[in-house]
């Protein structure tokens, strides 16, 4: 039983794998397809011109070299692939115990077998930009992925990209303690970085077979500069980085109460220009500060806040995206993939800001130029036009429309998913149309025994054996038992 | 020259605008507020301005005076009732929380980062609290710094002091700190995991050894084992003589903190003092204050202390003892600072004057807690941070109605909230005088009445002063306030009170005399030229009672309903006490041998409505007795009925006519085919019109050569079955008028046919539904009225002059149908003044009260109520009606007793009119109408201070 379980399991991902990283079509072309850029004017019908994972054209009219492959998306519609731009699911647990933990890399928990990537793929979701959880004080680096390889390294599109911060307190802690954290990593930081100047400069002066020649202050002073990146332990170096500029921030703010201090924070240790805020359903609240910041946010999967007022108990209730748009910052939404909801797509995210009257081409741009732009992609991703990666959904429709689902996603060029060859998903509407027929076969069936009782029972065994989809026909068949493990899987 | 001028105008007026725009500009933050009183609790200023006058300016005091010009580009608040005060500051609070740190000296931990700036702290608001001091805990040795607040205003000014001082905590609970543990990184073979380090104190000597330890060694610059943020930010704390804030109970721990204090030359305050009179003479010599922690709860009674001899805090300090000490006050730990004012009532109760111990929960913490240059006290330059109270701070039944930090108001109690008036006189109804009393009205309705009534949470307070005279809203029983002079009568399709909307300025006029009840009644015709009318309302609601005995009948009783209204009230709703809430009918020019008969027949109408309607609930309460009973719904199969009329012999009427109507509103004659039959007297017929497809049913009677018939046709806009009245002129030919939609169109109807056309009369009015349930009979809202006089829920209002039309009515109403009445004028009721007062029947003296009798003068009301006979008074007149306190003046100078005519202008008038359950008394469930008297009205001079209409103040 257990072998059968893993056998499948094993098969269904070489399939899908067999699938991703099939050689890719050096030059594909989708022709036909009306074209949603994003970054320009829609093309009611067009083509795109992937060579070597790369758009190399787009138009109404492009001339495609004889050896591309050519696809037909007429009625179909061609969208970006769209961004996650915070997502700790990909990790086997979102957070480390150690409030700080700096040294720490996501590369070393993504689990390229996560479901999460499988699902991400077909909601059309072809960039993930994986980072620690919010239940920290300074956490690890994180790392942009696509939903498609086999390692961690396969799937990366870029590396070491930001360090988590969070703002609000971790839980078991409060504000007061989360601050103290961020103080004393800072204040030990500078004070590690003096006492390893100091001994740079010994160092060299020891090189030179000299003695220390000044007072302490100024052996910190003149070793600084002497400071090799060889010479940063583990605990210490990305802190290095985010403080000179390699890094960027990505700091989380439950509360209204902790955007100050992040900025605050951000500012007083020269990171508030790399910095991205991650907001809670609460800290909407405090968009002036924000927008004297003028820096990006990350929007909450949850985008009406709820308030009841102390006194008179009345409730209400606040549309998040349209006071960030009205406040003119830039923002991105985030799909909550543990709902069950609409809310796990991303699309469905958009499209409920421009219910509440935000414009299509800001709500279309927060789900994938926005993020792009956060993550500092956007010459590769979250548009389609000549130059970036061939990060290409195939929709039914329009991307606003919840009717719309995903044919087909390219990801570099590569045909990533394909609708028609997603088991996973036949399998589960199968299931629904099965059960439909079940329903139908048992009503006839009625019908008929009422028949055949008037005929006198023929021969009661034979029905049996027409019960296939029956659960107690199917025990014994091999398929029944496949579709059970796979419904255990996709939960 | 001319357009010279003009261009020099415009630019005046740009110049005037660019002005007016500045001004609105500086003024943004910028207002006046005017309260009764001001407690300023500043050193500079009286105790006491009252009245009071403060100015804010860009979110601060610019002026604070009793009186004062206020600036003319200010806007005025006004709080005619309200006490202002400094908002309260609370030295102690739970906002912050401990820390969850393990360290027992971190210097590093700040109450300010643990406070929400954008936090909803309504609760403490609405308590008056806006500057509050946030501590980082006091569960350990130092714990941080604390931090002071404001609690409401824009997130980025919230917070007022960051770094206001470090905390210190001495006696046992600090004692035994958890060992501070630090974790290896990397765990492994060759990182040694370092044994959690113990900790001080753990007893009294060594909590100031470990201060002393642990400051001597962070100015050392010692920071071992592992790097700690503490020792450096406890060494910044130190450098910057951060203000040392010790929290002690106990006499020990008192001295230790005090000798601390002065041992390091530190300025500091302490926290806590349960045992703080046994060491006054310290306190007093190093000048150091205190703020004390009341001990107590108000919100739980807390646990049981038992026997223990040595527990500590529980009775409050003699705070004689205590003086020259700076004090503030604070609630205990387990308190809230909501309770800010509680604590200072107490406090006051254990022997602190009135005067400090509203310092010590203003401007004495400011002091304490070094904000007393902004906050604490109300002075120019200072914050505007101010609470409006409805009463006396240490009052324990006033409550907020706004509170104010930096001119912003951050909290305002809710809009409908509670009134109450307080007065020296409360008369709120005949025999039931209050002195000193107060009312509470909620909802718009009078809930309590008494020496001392709830004052609920937000409520506001009237306070009238000891002269005060409160009585009910004024009642004017006979007014026509909202016709606006129209004297044309109304149809039944709407009713009088629909006249009425928001109060306009007629009924604000009347309402500020103090009139605040009248019944709205139509005018009353009178005289000849009325007769012409009549055929003008026919159809209209009193159709029934206009019609002609004859046709050539004398004056006919003109009647009306009427309604009783408010002269204020935010809604429609609320200004309708009742509609119909009398019947009006005028016998005043009649003979009086007519008049029974005059009467008779609206009230036989009415009696066979009424009948119709307690035949109809007999039935459904039988009904739904036997569906209980069987609780299995039977269906109904009886069939519907038809009847069958047989075929009679041709007479004068009998046959198919066709009637022409013409006039009116119509832009062309209407044909309308009657086809009718006479059975003895009776017509029995149907009416088509063709074109506009509808049939009904006919009904009438035949009187010599008059035909008066109904129409029953099923029109939704004609609720009132049209009246054919009609002569027979010559043989087959007929000429009337058809009422409809009280309008009287000419009709002239031929017989086409003389052939008796057999009737099948479908009763297409079924009498019970379905299942059997009877069906209500048709409302006719001409005899509504009648019906609820019948029905004996408003009176007839019966307007009779002579003492012969007075006999005749009080015959026909009280004697033979015993039906509530009212006589409107009157003029002849002296005469029958026994039988009056025996049937206890209200006259509504005439508004002329001044009668004479043999050539000699007398007041009718005086006479009558001397009699015993109840009375009322009325205007007769619309806005007019403002006059009446001058005639009932008029008649207590005449001798009329001034508690009769109060009774006459309220209980007695809302008693006669029925509408006792609503005005008349001041009585809980009575609507929340009231007069404010500067003394008693009709006694001397006195004025009118407040109108107050379901609750509401009527604004002048």
């Amino acid at each position: 039983m257990i072998l059968r379980c893993t056998l499948w399991i094993v098969v269904l991902f070489t399939t899908l794998a067999v699938d991703s990283h099939a050689a890719p079509p050096s030059k594909l072309a989708l022709q036909g397809g009306r074209i949603i850029p994003v970054c320009g004017p829609e093309i009611p019908k067009g083509t795109v011109l992937i060579e070597d994972g790369t758009i190399t054209a787009i138009g109404e009219t492009v001339k495609i070299p004889y050896d591309a492959t050519v696809i037909d998306v007429s009625e179909k519609v061609l969208f970006p692939g769209m961004i996650s731009p915070h997502a700790s699911q990909g990790l086997d647990r979102p957070n480390e115990n150690l409030p700080v933990t700096p040294y720490l890399d996501v590369y070393d928990a993504i689990d390229p077998s996560s479901l999460f990537f499988e699902d991400a793929l077909r909601d059309g979701v072809l960039a993930v930009h994986v980072i620690q959880g919010n239940n920290c004080v300074l956490g690890g680096l994180s790392r942009l992925v696509r939903p498609i390889g086999r390692t961690p390294d396969e799937m990366t599109i870029r590396p070491s990209l930001a360090l988590k911060l969070s703002a609000s307190p971790k839980s078991g802690s409060d504000r007061m303690q989360q601050m103290a954290a961020f103080r004393e990593t800072f204040l030990e930081l500078a004070f590690y970085l003096e006492n390893l100047a100091e001994k740079r400069y010994e160092e060299e002066l020891a090189k030179e077979k000299k003695e220390i020649d000044v007072g302490p202050e100024e052996a910190r002073k003149r070793g600084a500069p002497l400071i090799r990146k060889e010479d940063l332990d583990d605990r210490h170096r990305n802190l290095v980085q985010l403080t000179e500029g390699q890094l960027d921030a990505w700091i989380y703010c439950d509360a209204a109460t902790d955007v100050g201090p992040a900025i605050n924070l951000a500012k007083e240790h020269g990171f508030l220009d790399r910095s991205i805020f991650v907001l809670g359903t609460e800290a909407y609240r405090a968009v002036q500060e924000l927008k004297k910041a003028d820096r990006p946010v990350v929007l909450p999967p949850d985008l009406v806040h709820r308030e009841r007022d102390p006194i008179t108990g009345e409730l209400s209730e606040t549309f998040i995206p349209e006071v960030i748009h009205e406040a003119g910052l830039l923002f991105a939404l985030q799909p909550n993939p543990d709902s069950s909801l609409a809310e796990r797509y991303l699309n469905y995210q958009a499209a409920r800001c421009v219910r509440h009257g935000i414009p299509r081409q800001k709500a279309l741009e927060s789900i994938t130029l926005n993020p792009a732009r956060m993550l500092g992609m956007e010459d590769r991703l979250g548009s389609l036009e000549v130059g970036k990666a061939g990060y290409v959904v195939v929709l039914s429709g329009d991307p606003l429309d919840f009717n719309t689902w995903v044919e087909k996603a390219y990801v570099d060029g590569i045909l990533a998913y394909d609708r028609t060859k997603d088991v996973r998903l036949k399998e589960l509407l199968d299931l629904e149309e099965k059960s439909a027929e079940k329903e139908k076969q048992k009503e006839q069936e009625n019908v008929e025994s009422a028949t055949q009782e008037e005929k006198q029972k023929e021969s009661p065994a034979e029905t049996k054996t027409d019960e296939k989809t029956g659960k107690e026909g199917e025990q014994d068949s091999e398929e029944g038992q496949k579709n059970e493990e796979e419904e255990r899987d996709d939960k | 020259m001319k357009q010279v001028r003009l261009t020099a105008r415009i630019l005046l007026a740009a110049t005037a605008m660019v002005w007016t725009s500045l001004v609105s500009d500086l003024s943004a933050d910028s207002f006046a507020i005017r309260a009764r009183r001001i407690l300023p609790v500043a050193p500079d200023l009286p105790e006491v301005i009252e009245p009071g006058v403060l100015v804010v300016r860009d979110n601060r005091i610019a002026m604070i005076g009793s009186d004062i010009e206020v600036p003319l580009d200010l806007p005025v608040i006004d709080y005619p009732d309200g006490t202002l005060i400094p908002g309260l500051v609370a030295a102690v609070s739970d906002l912050g929380g401990n820390h969850p740190g393990d360290e027992s000296i971190a210097a590093g931990y700040r109450a300010a980062d643990t406070f929400d700036r954008y936090g909803n702290y309504a609760k403490f608001l609405a308590a008056g609290v806006t500057t509050v001091h946030i501590n980082p805990g006091s569960h350990r040795l130092l714990t941080g710094q604390g931090a002071v607040v404001r609690l409401g205003g824009p997130a980025a000014d919230r917070i007022l002091r960051p770094a206001a001082d470090l905390t210190i905590n001495l006696g046992p609970d600090v004692y035994y700190p958890p060992q501070d543990v630090t974790y290896s990184f990397p765990a492994s073979a060759d990182v040694e995991i370092v044994p959690g380090r113990l900790q001080r104190p753990s007893s009294r000597m060594g909590q100031i050894l470990g201060l002393e330890e642990s400051i001597r060694d962070a100015l050392a610059g010692k920071n071992f084992p592992e790097f700690s943020l503490h020792p450096p930010a406890l060494a910044h704390a130190w450098n910057e003589k951060l203000p040392l804030r010790l929290r002690a109970d106990r006499t020990g721990d008192l001295l230790a903190a005090i000798h601390f204090l002065r041992e390091h030359e530190r300025q500091g305050y302490l926290v806590g003092g349960a045992e703080a009179d046994q060491v006054a003479d310290p306190l007093r010599q190093a000048n150091v204050p205190l703020v004390y922690q009341l001990p107590g709860r108000f919100r739980s009674p807390g646990s049981n202390i038992g026997r223990d001899p040595e527990a500590y805090g529980e009775s409050i300090l003699d705070f004689r003892k205590l003086d020259g000490v700076e004090i503030a006050l604070a609630p205990s730990e387990a308190g809230s600072i909501g309770d800010l004012r509680l604590v200072a009532i107490r406090a006051c109760g254990a022997g602190l004057d009135r005067a400090r111990a509203l310092a010590a929960i203003t401007r004495g913490p400011a002091r304490i807690l070094g904000i007393a240059d902004c906050v604490g006290s109300l002075a120019p330059g200072m914050d505007a941070d101010f609470v409006v109270l409805s009463g006396d701070p240490l009052d324990l039944s006033a409550h907020v109605q706004r509170t104010y930090i930096r001119g912003c108001s951050v909290f305002e109690a809710p809009d409908q909230g509670p009134l109450i008036v307080k007065a020296g006189t409360i008369w709120a109804g005949p025999g039931m005088e209050w002195h000193d009393a107060q009312v509470l009205i909620e909802g718009g309705k009078i809930v309590d009445v008494g020496r001392s009534v709830p004052h609920p949470p937000f409520a506001r307070v009237i306070d009238a002063g000891p002269n005060a005279f409160v009585m009910p809203g004024w009642i004017d029983s006979h007014s026509h306030l909202g016709l606006d002079g129209d004297k044309s009568q109304i149809g039944n399709e709407i009713r009088i009170s629909q006249l009425i909307g928001v109060p306009d300025v007629t009924d604000l006029r009347v309402c500020r005399a103090g009139i605040t009840t009248v019944l709205m009644a139509p005018y009353l015709g009178s005289g000849a030229g009325e007769s012409t009318r009549t055929a003008m309302i026919v159809g209209g609601r009193i159709v029934l009672m206009t019609r002609p005995a004859s046709p050539s009948g004398s004056a006919a009783p003109m009647g009306a309903p009427a309604a009783a209204v408010k002269t204020a009230g935010p809604r429609r709703k609320d200004r309708v006490i009742r509609d119909p809430a009398a019947v009006l009918l005028d016998v005043s020019q009649a003979d009086p041998l007519s008049v029974q008969e005059m009467l008779a027949k609206p009230i036989d109408a009415g009696q066979k409505y009424l009948d119709s309607w307690t035949k109809y609930e007999k039935e459904l309460k039988e009904f739904l007795e036997k569906k209980k009973d069987s609780k299995a719904a039977t269906e109904d199969t009886k069939p519907v009925q038809e009847e069958t009329k047989e075929m009679v012999q041709p007479d004068p009427i009998t046959g198919t006519w066709e009637a022409v109507v013409t006039g009116g509103p119509l832009p062309a004659p209407v044909t309308l085919t009657l086809v009718m039959q006479l059975i003895g007297t009776n017509i029995e017929g149907r009416i088509t019109h063709s074109s506009m497809g509808f049939t009904g049913r006919l009904h009438g009677t035949l009187t010599g050569n008059h035909i008066s018939a109904v129409f029953e046709i099923d029109i939704p806009d004609i609720t009132t079955p049209p009246q054919l009245e009609a002569d027979l002129v010559a043989e087959d030919h007929c000429k009337g008028t058809v009422a409809v939609m009280g309008l009287s169109l000419p009709i002239e109807g031929r017989r086409v046919d003389k052939k008796p056309v057999e009737l099948k009369v479908t009763q297409t009015r079924r009498t019970r539904t379905k299942d059997g349930r009877p069906l209500p009979p048709k409302v006719n809202e001409a005899l509504e009225p009648l019906k609820n006089l019948l029905e004996k829920k408003i009176p007839a209002v019966v307007k009779v002059s002579t003492p012969a039309q007075i006999r005749e009515v009080l015959d026909l109403f009280v004697d033979k149908h015993d039906l509530p009445l009212v006589l409107l004028d009157a003029d002849g009721a002296a005469v029958h003044a026994e039988r009056l007062a025996e049937k206890k029947v209200t006259v509504i003296v005439p508004p002329a009260v001044l009668q004479q009798r043999q050539y000699r003068d007398y007041h009718l009301a005086d006479t009558l109520a001397r009699q015993r006979v109840p009375i009322a008074f009325q205007s007769n007149a619309e806005d007019a009606a403002r006059n009446l306190p001058a005639i009932v003046m008029y008649a207590v100078e005449r001798g009329l007793d001034a508690e009769d005519a109060l009774t006459a202008l309220t209980a007695g008038a809302a008693k006669a009119m029925k509408i006792d359950d609503r005005v008349g008394t001041l009585e809980p469930g009575k609507d929340g109408d009231l007069v404010i008297f500067s003394s008693h009205p009709l006694q001397g001079p006195s004025r009118i201070l407040r109108v107050i209409v379901c609750g509401e103040e009527v604004q002048p």
